[in-house]
């Protein structure tokens, strides 16, 4: 990327989620934008560069992974990465499909369950969490 | 006929002119020859009338002892009584099934044969109708002289003489006891069917009612998945809201603790909401993760679960954890399920109070999972019908009956056991589930 910093863009429909993953990002090197839908993500994504993309799946209106579908046109190198409560398995398919990487982040997760994510996507591993059960 | 008048007349001439004759040789000598001739016609005639008297009765002997030997070897019991009913003759098969002999019975009344089990009624109809000259037809539950009971179809009849007048009975008489007993378990079970058919019923109805309330958990579940899943956003937030507290904290030591105690909160919830998701989530199997599961850790989730209804009904929990137990592939949420539903089972037994203990230990290439309670135990006659669907002992709505079968479901096709122990202090469950999916035989638990 062109620019210094790494930029992360949060993409969920609760705001403590974006503001929580922005207090542990910033002070990390991260600069980090947020929004809470989807049509929010994709126009976002028209104007500015991002490395990263933290998406949340189940959003009302456009969801996260009609969102990947739509950046994935827009920009092909963005890492899209999942943030999710326990979706199905299906639905993680088709995020799949829709361009998403094979990482993803089951919310809630930890600050340091964060970071090595968004690490590991900067990095471009295509690393799949999983719960133990 | 006329030879003997020759004959006579031949005699009285001869005796009247016994001269005339004696000097007529002649004469006297015809008159010899005739005189023996008749004699010996006479005799013959006489032998031939004995010889024919003899063979009529000789017949008449023989159709007697036709009809007698008809009567005799009749399987039927034949009785002849007087006008009175005084007994004249019974046959041999009266003989073989009452066990009484002829001279026994001769000259009582067939009342010797009442067993007391048939109402007064049937015997007075009888007599009404074969004194007014009818035959009666009836079944009649009798004694035998060992005293066992028996019964037979009769025909009784009056026996006329050539006037018309009634001077015998007589009774044909056959042993329908087997078919009596055939006929009596055709209607107790006609009866039982009919039971079975309301019993079958009121289960299917019962079942109607379980399927109402097992839907309607569903319903219930899934709205509870959806509310679970839906806290995992805020629940998200929280948790790294904490974590950035936790790295700004300068406060005193004392303040951060409670930070890291409010996390483990926070992990908590995320415990009980994926647990909550991991069952609302069992039907879709196709779409569940699988994954290795720790059994511990389930055991734990389900227990936290369970922890306020522990308390509230005053049930201490005790759990006793093996070390190094192997993981059991399975699909999200399946093995919950099966510790859930025991453990609730066991809840449930223990109404005011007791102790729930849960040992994991490894076992055979795999993990045995011992759940036991201090209720009141099984019922040896329910031990065979615990594992079926919609059984319960539980009346009324509290209890679908499922949780059990589900379980057991759930256990067979991971190919692992399941078994129970029960008496009046308590029940215990016990689980194996393999690691590999190798079989292997299960114990019951010990202590």
């Amino acid at each position: 990327m062109t620019h210094d910093k790494r930029k992360v863009l949060v993409v969920d429909d609760e705001p403590s989620v974006c503001e929580g993953i922005e207090l542990v990002l910033t002070p990390a090197g991260y600069e980090v934008k947020k929004a809470l839908t989807g049509e929010d993500a994709v126009a976002l994504v028209e104007q500015e560069d991002f490395d990263v993309i933290l998406m949340d799946l189940i959003m009302p209106g456009m969801d996260g992974t009609e969102a990947c579908e739509k950046i994935k046109a827009m920009k092909p190198t963005i890492r899209v990465v999942a943030i999710s409560g326990s979706p199905s398995g299906q639905r993680l398919d088709r995020f799949l499909r829709a361009g998403g990487i094979e990482l993803y982040l089951y919310k809630p997760f930890g600050k340091q369950e964060l970071l090595d994510g968004v690490e590991k996507a900067m990095r471009g591993e295509y690393i799949r969490f999983r719960n133990d059960a | 006929m006329c030879l003997i008048g020759v004959v006579a007349v031949a005699t009285i001439a001869l005796l009247h002119h016994p001269n005339q004759i004696t000097r007529e040789p002649l004469i006297a000598h015809t008159a010899t020859v005739l005189i023996l001739l008749s004699a010996f016609f006479i005799g013959y005639q006489f032998w031939q009338r004995q010889k024919k008297l003899i063979l009529a009765s000789k017949v008449v002997e023989m159709e007697l002892l036709k009809f007698r030997a008809a009567i005799e070897q009749s399987p039927s019991i034949i009785m002849i009584t007087d006008v009175n009913g005084a007994i004249e003759y019974v046959n041999p098969a009266f003989s073989r099934v009452t066990g009484y002999s002829f001279e026994e019975v001769r000259g009582q009344k067939p009342r010797i044969l009442k067993s007391g089990e048939l109402e007064a009624n049937v015997y007075a109809d009888l007599w009404k109708a074969i004194a007014s000259g009818e035959e009666w037809r009836g079944e009649f539950h009798n004694k035998k002289k060992n005293g066992e009971l028996f019964w037979e179809l009769a025909s009784i009849s009056p026996i006329r003489d050539s006037s018309g007048k009634i001077i015998r009975y007589l009774a044909v008489k056959e042993d329908i006891t087997r078919r009596k007993q055939a006929e009596m378990m055709l209607e107790e079970y006609s009866l039982n069917l009919e039971n079975m058919v309301e019993e079958r019923t009121l289960q299917r109805d019962s079942a109607r009612v379980s399927l109402f309330m097992a839907e309607k958990l569903s319903a219930m579940g899934r709205m509870a998945a959806g509310i679970a899943h839906q806290l995992n956003s805020p629940l998200g937030g929280g948790m790294l809201y904490v974590d950035a507290l936790i790295d700004r904290w300068e406060g005193p030591d004392e303040g951060r603790e409670h930070l890291f105690r409010l996390r483990d909160l926070f992990m908590h919830m995320r415990d009980i909401i994926d647990a909550m998701l991991a069952i609302a989530r069992v039907k879709k199997r196709s779409e569940s993760a699988r994954v290795q599961a720790n059994i511990n850790a389930i055991i734990d989730r389900v227990l936290n679960m369970s922890s306020l209804e522990c308390r509230n009904r005053g049930i201490c929990v005790e759990r006793i954890f093996g070390n190094d137990l192997p993981l059991i592939p399975a699909h999200l949420g399946d093995l919950d399920q099966v510790v859930i539903n025991i453990v609730n089972n066991a809840i449930d037994a223990m109404e005011k109070g007791g102790k729930l203990s849960i040992t994991s230990v490894r076992a055979n290439d795999g993990v045995r999972i011992c759940i036991h309670d201090t209720g009141s135990g099984i019922l040896p006659e329910h031990m065979d019908h615990i594992f079926e669907p919609f059984f319960t002992t539980r009346p009324g709505s509290k209890g679908t009956g499922l949780g059990l079968s589900i379980a057991n479901e759930i256990v067979d096709r991971y190919q692992g056991k399941i078994s129970v122990q029960s008496t009046a202090k308590g029940t215990e469950f016990a689980v194996w589930l393999p690691s590999d999916g190798i079989t292997t035989e299960s114990e019951s638990c010990e202590g």
